[in-house]
């Protein structure tokens, strides 16, 4: 594997074969860990609801359901899931009122890489709409689910070290300026599942989540 | 099949958003060689008349619009290129530069809108996400828009609107253009008060608007 960067390596292996959790341990430096191997199930009722719909919408034999039946099939095979955490200590943190009272701080970045949203353009440019909003719809759906699952990883380890835990919360949420994703980034060390920043606090790939955890005192 | 059924043919094809019924009378009216104005005046264009008026009755959903405009886009790929050949334009409803404002990258909304201004007759440039504010303006200059259409599904990108609309002020521009923006956290309210031409809250009600803002551009 030698000069493959280390995102691309992650990227080359189907999702659920890597189940390894990396952990980085030094004095003073917060805690890193990269997960990957997420079983992400797609709930239909909730991909039909962000494009406007209930569940009994969804009758046999039309476009719209041929089309969740086409996302159900292919969205396994485009999607690479992949988080890191960072667990900071309170005084590592920026200061930032989102983080009051927190006696650590968890962040996270999470993504389920670029290939979705591949294949959502190309079924744009081929004309293929339907299939390209509700193939959107599950990325929208996976990487949400993706970040369910890390922050129920993170709370539970919160729970294991004596910890109460906060909701997960991202920047770009009121409270919590969109800026602050700069912080995130200088914290989580998010190339290595690929995951990058534009200047304008944009994460590429699009079909990722960042958010914070706060862990209380029980 | 004779020019009557034809039409009707075509129409049904649109409402139903069959593509492949679409594409095949499309063929058949090259083969038959129809008047290829004709048909997408009297044929293609009353169907997706009337899905638009569907929708606005609540009969027709998101889906059955796009399906709908898929088939009038794919109709419309096999008629073109034959028009062109014999030097025949379909009447553009209007030019359109469209895109996700810098500093955002949600961008199935745009897509959508992009997708339903085209089948209803525009010629529309769509630049993508996350695109930079003079470029909004290269385009339009060098493409002679009528309407430049704005999206913003971000507190910190509607300002990019604002400062687009400044931006042509300053250049003294400002009145080639109609500015239409929408997206999720924009309002009326908003669009008035940055002083755009309109705002739509989804893809069809776009397009309504758009049609309004290119026939007072007149
Ligand atoms: C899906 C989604 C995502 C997805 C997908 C993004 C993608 N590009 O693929 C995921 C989960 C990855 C995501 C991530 C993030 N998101 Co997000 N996301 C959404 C969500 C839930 C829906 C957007 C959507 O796709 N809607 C469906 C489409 C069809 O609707 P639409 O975009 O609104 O477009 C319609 C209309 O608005 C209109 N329209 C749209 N454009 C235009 C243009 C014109 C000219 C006109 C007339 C009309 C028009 O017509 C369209 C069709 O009907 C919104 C919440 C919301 N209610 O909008 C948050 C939201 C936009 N996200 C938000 C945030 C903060 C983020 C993150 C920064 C969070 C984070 N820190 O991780 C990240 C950034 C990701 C990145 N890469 O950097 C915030 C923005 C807050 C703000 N106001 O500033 C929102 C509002 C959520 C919230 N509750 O606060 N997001």
């Amino acid at each position: 594997m030698g000069s493959i960067p280390f995102h691309r390596r992650i990227y080359e292996y189907p999702a659920g074969i890597r189940k390894n959790v990396f952990r980085q341990k030094k004095a003073n430096m917060p805690r890193i860990k990269v997960i990957s191997g997420f079983d992400i199930k797609i709930d239909r009722k909730k991909v039909l609801y962000r494009i406007g719909y209930k569940s009994k919408d969804l009758q046999k034999k039309t476009p719209l359901f041929e089309s969740f039946e086409y996302a159900d099939r292919r969205f396994p095979s485009l999607i690479y899931p992949a988080a890191v955490t960072s667990l900071l200590e309170a005084h590592e943190t920026n200061g930032h009122p989102i983080f009051t009272d927190a006696k650590k701080v968890a962040l996270c970045v999470c993504t389920i890489g670029p290939n979705l949203e591949s294949a959502v353009e190309t079924h744009v440019k081929n004309n293929e709409l339907l299939y390209s909003l509700v193939l959107d719809g599950f990325g929208s759906e996976a990487v949400e689910t993706l970040a369910r699952q890390c922050a129920a990883k993170i709370s539970k380890e919160a729970e294991s070290l004596g910890y109460r835990s906060s909701k997960r919360f991202s920047p770009g949420y009121k409270k919590w300026p969109l800026e602050q994703q700069a912080f995130v980034f200088e914290k989580v060390p998010a190339n290595r599942i690929g995951v990058h920043l534009t200047p304008r606090f944009m994460m590429i790939p699009r079909k990722s989540i960042s958010f914070r955890i706060n862990f209380y005192d029980s | 099949m004779d020019r009557d059924t034809l039409l009707e043919n075509m129409k049904t094809a649109v409402i139903e958003g069959n593509k492949q019924q679409a594409e095949e009378l499309a063929r058949k009216a090259v083969e038959q060689k129809e008047d290829l104005l004709d048909m997408i005046e009297n044929g293609f264009v009353p169907g997706i008349q009337k899905v638009g008026d569907m929708w606005e009755k609540g009969d027709y959903f998101l889906p059955e619009l796009i399906a709908s405009a898929e088939a009038m886009k794919a109709a419309m790929n096999i008629l073109q290129p034959e028009m062109e050949k014999i030097g025949v334009k379909a009447r553009s409803t209007g030019r359109v530069v469209i895109g996700t404002v810098e500093g955002d990258i949600h961008d199935i909304g745009k897509s959508l809108v992009s997708s339903l201004l085209s089948a209803n007759g525009f010629d529309v440039i769509d630049l993508g996400a996350d695109v930079k504010l003079t470029l909004f303006i290269e385009k339009a200059e060098e493409v002679k828009a009528d309407l430049i259409c704005l999206s913003s599904l971000l507190t910190t990108t509607m300002l990019g609107q604002k400062r687009l609309l400044n931006m042509l002020s300053e250049k003294n521009i400002r009145d080639k253009y109609k500015i239409l923006v929408g997206g999720a956290p924009v309002t009326r309210q908003w669009s008035e008060n940055i002083g755009a031409d309109g705002y739509a809250e989804n893809a069809m009600s776009a397009v309504v608007e758009a049609k309004k803002l290119v026939d007072r551009k007149g």
